[in-house]
């Protein structure tokens, strides 16, 4: 009760954002993008997935080098006449022609472009071929300062495809499902904010807000505070939802504290647009270069997702030292009490000084 | 006729001009400066990056490695860390001069093993080349094997190729052609802007290649082209839909239709300045994307265009205000992206690719050319969508609708029962709402693939299908007050339209072989249950108010399913 007194306007803000629908939207939104995502993996993984071992029927043409090949690939291929393949070409999956084993490697591969199946047994020959050729330069490779990646496949255990699978699944988790979804409110809240702000003018209901006994300041600050409030509820979420799907977070409140320091730097600055701008359209073009630019230093060798996903995956002090960590915390503090510092003096500017005839 | 023309196009251009005029007065000197300086501090910020490459999550991947050739390797990769002090506690361990490996079982130990085989493939692959360009190897020891992929349908009983020349080694994807060094390999960490071109690129048919350079079936590369492709239209098709907002919010929107002129010579002018920004910032990308003088590539990026900015023209004539807008442009702008750029992931393995018209640019930029039913495929429901989109929702770009204080629902309502008074546009309506079943049953699949729940999709694909089409049969009944078989004409109707468009779709993409029996057998029955189930829906109706119409679609959708589910337990 009391605080609903000290910060009237961020109960109000709460209260029209459940009323309007806003929050459903904002998690309809997030959802659209979780399922896009989703999508993505499963087609990835069910690609990537095709279990390379003896399931396929790869016809391999009669020739003089149809032995050797047999030998690469293995008990999935058959050797047949060329003219046997032809005519009963549906019958495989994959049809292999060995043109030349001499002083190269020749080979044409037949596909079948409308099968899942076909495009499967590609991807077990490529890894059987690839290793092949492996093979067959190891002795140059390594004459020339190399590596022998076919020693190093071989003694690792993991077949090719399985290293590949698990690099695809653990990148999209924790590099970039986790920090998109933990900082998708926060872009959602920025825009909110903006609407907020921009919409008490355009109803003229900023002056009725003006002439309440909350400063200037303060009113500006309440309705960032009731913006991060959402943000950070939903970021708590996904962390929880996260954690309900085991997926492992190494640092839940360190990860939530890092979104939460950037989120309040991002919502002042939001608000301050929206107070500068006035107009929904001036303050969204603004808001939309801002984002951009926030999703541009992706390319910093420490930015706010590469922190997160650290976080979320490594114990504090392994990979991201303590100092690091600090040192980042300092900057994105700093950053947060630089946009706060500017929130205040345009709302001292804007809604401290006489309103504007225009409204 | 001729000089009604050209006025006709002055009055075009004159309306397109105030839109400009119109926009450029209404935003301030201020905003310009910031707009500016923002960015360019963007530009500076990409810049740098294409310069610098990608340096996201460096050290992502600790390692413990003592093999001084792959140390080397290692640091190449600025993902993998190699910690040699905290041996054991990091999930991949390769000790001693052979290289001994030893990988745990966390799933992070396996990304690790792969993004450090990927170093040392880089490493060597780096070593071979230098060497070869050297002279101080053979190519055909540096590259002993070389494949080359083709369509099984190319399969002759004679053999009429030859791999081994000048032409296939100076091919894409070979040692002397330009995807041979420059292409953006798997792995690689980095992408420069001479890249782009190589984005679409695919080593696959009909090209010579290393085994290593036969592409994944996933086609990564293609579907960041595709996101390319769609960005400049996101913030532009915003602005679009923003300007019709304002007229709106500032209600100058009464100065527009005081005009003497038709309502679309006004929504075209408007529009104008916007498609035409709008083109040209994709032209510009298919030029950087190497399109050449294929004309087929830039008529479908027009009608990407044309689509995209259909979808938030309908969105501007819905929104009651600026807020609605923002929340639509959200989730609708997000379903639209995962339209256009989802089927894009099979563009190597499945005709269903050509549901987004950015396939065919793919497929374009690649060289080869998409036959005539595909070409139909990818064009046609995107331009008869756009079509479709100004065509509706043009309907409320009128004093009264524009201006009206109604909700979303309200408008779109109002819209539907204006639009739906005759039997062919209730038709016309069935085989409209299938795009978006479609996308309502795409979206619920990733849900079903990751519960594994086949009974959702069942449920949630009646649910969908029944309430959108029978949404406009229940609209025209509102707007005919139609009475008993008439109820049941109009639902049959919009279930047949909804049926011969799904068929037509399923005949496009699989193709029509087999007897005829069994092909009239398969168009017919689905058609007629559709109808059928379109025309129970028509008979259920009691009211005409949202109660009876959730009644009646609840005992449509349990049939529905009921079917689905028998027809999944047959197969």
């Amino acid at each position: 009760m009391r605080l609903r007194k000290k910060a009237p306007v961020v109960f109000r803000e709460l209260r029209t954002v459940v009323k309007e629908g806003t929050v459903v939207s904002s998690f309809l939104f997030q959802l659209a993008l979780l399922l896009f995502f989703s999508l993505a993996l499963s087609g990835a993984s069910a690609f990537m997935g095709a279990s390379p071992g003896g399931e396929f029927d790869i016809g391999i043409a009669e020739s003089a080098y149809s032995q050797n090949l047999s030998g690469i690939i293995g008990e999935q291929a058959q050797v047949h006449p060329r003219s046997t393949l032809v005519r009963e070409k549906e019958e495989f999956d994959l049809v292999i022609v060995p043109e030349n084993f001499s002083n190269r490697v020749s080979l044409q591969i037949y596909v079948d472009r409308s099968s899942i199946r076909s495009q499967f047994a590609l991807q077990s020959v490529k890894s059987d071929l690839t290793l092949y050729e492996e093979r067959l330069r190891k002795d140059l490779v390594t004459r020339l300062g190399g590596i022998s990646v076919a020693d190093l496949r071989e003694s690792s255990g993991v077949p090719l495809e399985k290293a590949r699978l698990s690099n695809l699944r653990w990148k999209f988790t924790y590099l970039m499902l986790m920090p998109v979804l933990l900082f998708l409110p926060v872009l959602l809240a920025g825009n909110l904010v903006i609407d907020s702000i921009t919409g008490e003018y355009s109803d003229d209901t900023m002056e009725l807000l003006r002439i309440s006994p909350v400063s200037p300041v303060s009113i500006a600050f309440q309705k960032s505070a009731a913006y991060m409030v959402l943000g950070l509820f939903q970021a708590g979420l996904w962390v929880a939802l996260f954690g309900f799907r085991g997926i492992d977070i190494q640092n839940p409140l360190p990860v939530l504290l890092t979104v939460g320091i950037f989120q309040a730097g991002y919502l002042f600055l939001s608000a301050a647009v929206g107070l500068k701008f006035r107009t929904r359209k001036e303050a969204n073009l603004v808001y939309a270069l801002i984002m951009a630019l926030f999703v541009s230093t992706m390319g910093l060798r420490y930015n706010p997702f590469t922190v997160v996903s650290s976080l979320a995956v490594h114990p504090i002090g392994s990979v991201l030292r303590l100092e690091e960590l600090m040192t980042y915390i300092t900057v994105l503090t700093a950053f947060s009490a630089a946009a706060g510092l500017l929130l205040g003096k345009t709302a001292r500017e804007t809604l401290g000084a006489a309103a504007p005839e225009d409204g | 006729m001729k000089s009604s023309r050209t006025e006709w196009l002055r009055d075009l251009i004159g309306i397109a001009g105030m839109e400009v005029k119109r926009s450029r007065s209404s935003t301030s000197r201020e905003l310009k400066i910031y707009a500016f300086l923002l960015l360019l501090l963007l530009g500076l910020s990409i810049g740098a990056r294409t310069q610098l490459g990608l340096a996201a999550n460096p050290g992502v991947y600790p390692v413990t490695v003592k093999n001084p050739e792959l140390e080397r390797a290692i640091e190449s990769n600025e993902r993998l860390l190699n910690r040699m002090e905290w041996r054991g506690d990091y999930p991949l361990v390769v000790a001693g001069k052979d290289a001994d490996v030893f990988v745990d079982e966390r799933p992070q130990a396996r990304a690790a093993l792969h993004s450090i085989i990927t170093a040392a493939e880089k490493t060597n692959s780096d070593l071979l080349r230098s060497a070869v360009r050297r002279g101080k190897v053979n190519r055909s020891s540096a590259y002993p094997v070389w494949v080359s992929v083709d369509d099984m349908e190319t399969l002759r009983p004679v053999n009429n190729t030859t791999l081994d020349t000048e032409e296939e080694r100076s091919r894409p994807g070979g040692p002397g052609g330009p995807g041979g060094g420059k292409t953006l390999r798997d792995g690689a960490e980095s992408i420069s802007l001479a890249d782009l071109r190589f984005l679409v690129q695919d080593t696959r048919y009909g090209t010579s290649v290393r085994p290593s350079k036969l592409s994944s079936p996933l086609p990564f590369r293609a579907v960041m082209a595709a996101m390319l492709i769609v960005t400049p239209l996101v913030l532009l098709s915003s602005l679009f839909s923003n300007s019709f907002q304002e007229e709106k919010e500032d209600e100058k929107a009464t100065l527009l239709f005081i005009l003497p002129h038709s309502r679309w010579k006004i929504i075209l002018g408007k529009s104008l300045p916007y498609f035409l920004m709008g083109g040209g910032a994709v032209t510009f990308l298919l030029v950087l994307f190497g399109a050449g003088f294929n004309p087929l590539i830039y008529i479908t990026g027009i009608a990407v265009v044309l689509f995209y900015f259909s979808v938030h023209f309908s969105m501007s004539m819905v929104a009651k205000s600026f807020k609605d807008l923002s929340m639509m442009k959200m989730v609708v702008g997000s379903s639209l992206v995962s339209l256009l750029i989802l089927p894009t992931f099979f563009i190597n393995t499945s005709d269903l690719a050509f549901l987004s018209p950015l396939t065919l640019i793919i497929t374009g930029l690649r060289g080869e050319s998409p036959a005539l039913t595909k070409v139909a495929m990818g064009l046609g429901p995107s331009l008869l969508l756009a079509f479709a989109n100004f065509r509706m929702f043009g309907e409320l770009f009128n004093e009264e609708d524009f201006l009206s204080p109604r909700t979303i629902r309200g408008r779109i309502s109002h819209m539907f029962q204006r639009l739906l008074g005759s039997r062919t546009s209730l038709f016309l309506y069935g085989a409209a709402s299938l795009p978006l079943a479609l996308l309502g049953e795409a979206l619920l699949l990733p849900l079903v693939l990751s519960t594994g729940m086949w009974p959702l999709l069942v449920l949630g694909g009646a649910m969908i299908e029944e309430s959108l089409k029978n949404l406009g049969a229940f609209l025209n009944i509102r707007r005919t007050r139609a009475e008993g078989r008439e109820r049941v004409v109009a639902g049959a109707l919009s279930g047949a339209g909804f049926g011969i468009a799904e068929r037509l779709l399923l005949f496009s993409l699989q193709g029509v072989n087999g007897p005829v029996a069994v092909l009239g057998s398969m168009a017919v029955l689905p058609i007629a249950f559709h109808a059928a189930l379109g025309g129970l829906f028509g008979h259920l109706l009691e009211g005409e108010n949202w109660r009876s119409f959730k009644r009646a679609v609840a005992v449509a959708v349990l049939v529905h399913a009921a079917y689905n589910f028998a027809v999944l337990v047959i197969a």
